[in-house]
């Protein structure tokens, strides 16, 4: 038998006795749903929380709010993060694991990384694009590292560096020889770049 | 408090049965109050005031279109939070070790993304085509990592604070429990740096 919420006024106490223990057994079950239950100890606190997929209302000012929808870029339910003031709400578990990935951070910023295999013949300027799925607003930081699991055998005469960042989602670098001023990379074995940027989504 | 009354016999008047309706309504007003607003708060009952997450025993099992919130303590009786997402549970994890020269920070997000930053010097006798590192070496014999499954990028740069004739290259992440990287001399061309200590920055991304 489900609560019932309306038990009639003009009922005598013999006939809506079963509906009160109803509702005091259904309030024990729903108790019970995440919570230590009535006598326990710790009664009242949470054993778990349990987020079923839902789209509340956004959080009042003021408050945090926590919920669990549906998020497309993953194609998943995600732990969302919401705050009622600043008006950020995000998927707190949304992240992309691969080569070329991004995850959100518990505060609400984007990290993305990547990797590419550059051959280098002109010097650059090259464009690295990171996973589009989720993009950057805004870019605060960005790294290029030239790594060597392309040629791992032979020296690596280079340097990375980055010359402009672009939302949402590029990287402009270029290579340099690390033992000649001023010099392209030209002619250089084909490197592997890895990139890491940090930002706002 | 007192455990909550559910059975009214059929035969009790109203009088009767209102001691055990007002200490009902008591129960449920305090049990509600502990982690919520309560039923009498004059503003957002219901709502969550803090959220208590008792210890429980084991990760509970995800299921579809739901995400748990868990606490579950490791084997030493660390607090673990657990982000339960259908069939894969991530533990938000920090752990840090400092000692003998490396100072290492790992950490695994909600999303189940693992994040690594360390600070080691690096020394090698000769004039080495390639140097190995196991993750383990880095963080207490392991105790203190987090190990990758995938491992997507590994950056390295060297700390100088002095001479810095060194440009570092990682070679192979293939295998997820180590990185491999290569030394060389920044203003020689195809000339291994030899006989070298320096200092490093690393950070790594993975899964």
């Amino acid at each position: 038998m489900a609560y019932n919420p309306t038990i009639a006024g003009t009922d005598r106490i013999k006939n809506s006795r079963p509906q009160i223990q109803t509702n005091f057994q259904d309030i024990e079950s729903w108790t019970a749903v995440d919570h230590a239950v009535f006598g326990a100890p710790f009664e009242g606190k949470h054993e778990q929380v349990t987020f079923p997929v839902n789209t509340p209302a956004a959080p009042n000012p003021g408050e945090i709010k926590l919920w669990c929808d549906n998020y497309a870029p993953t194609a998943q339910p995600e732990l969302f993060f919401g705050n009622g003031t600043s008006g950020l709400a995000f998927p707190l578990t949304a992240a992309l694991g691969n080569a070329n990935g991004y995850t959100f951070l518990p505060g609400g910023l984007l990290l993305k990384w990547g990797s590419q295999a550059q051959a280098v013949t002109t010097g650059g300027p090259f464009i690295y694009t990171f996973n589009a799925a989720v993009p950057f607003t805004q870019i605060y930081s960005a790294w290029a590292v030239v790594a060597a699991t392309n040629n791992p055998a032979t020296d690596v005469n280079a340097v990375a560096y980055i010359t402009s960042v672009g939302v949402p989602a590029q990287l402009t670098y270029r290579i340099w020889r690390r033992n000649l001023f001023n010099t392209p990379g030209t002619n250089q074995q084909p490197y592997t770049v890895f990139f890491l940027a940090v930002g706002a989504s | 408090m007192p455990d909550l009354i559910t059975e009214f016999p059929r035969s009790q008047t109203l009088a009767e049965a209102q001691p055990d309706l007002d200490e009902n309504f008591n129960t449920i007003n305090d049990i509600w109050g502990i982690n919520h607003f309560n039923l009498i708060a004059a503003m957002n009952s219901g709502k969550h005031s803090q959220v208590d997450l008792l210890t429980q025993a084991a990760v509970p099992t995800g299921v579809q279109d739901e995400i748990i919130l868990a606490n579950v303590p490791d084997a030493i009786g660390n607090l673990i939070m657990y982000f339960v997402k259908q069939a894969s549970a991530a533990p938000m994890l920090v752990k840090r070790y400092s000692a003998g020269g490396i100072s290492s920070t790992c950490l695994k997000l909600p999303s189940g993304i693992i994040i690594k930053a360390v600070s080691v010097g690096l020394a090698a006798a000769g004039t080495p085509t390639s140097l190995t590192i196991p993750w383990s070496h880095l963080t207490n014999g392991g105790t203190q990592d987090i190990p990758f499954t995938n491992q997507y990028i590994v950056m390295i740069v060297p700390l100088g604070a002095d001479d810095i004739n060194s440009v570092l290259y990682v070679t192979d992440i293939s295998n997820p429990a180590q990185f491999t990287f290569t030394a060389w001399q920044r203003a020689a061309f195809n000339t291994p740096l030899s006989d070298f200590s320096i200092a490093s920055t690393i950070v790594a991304i993975g899964s």
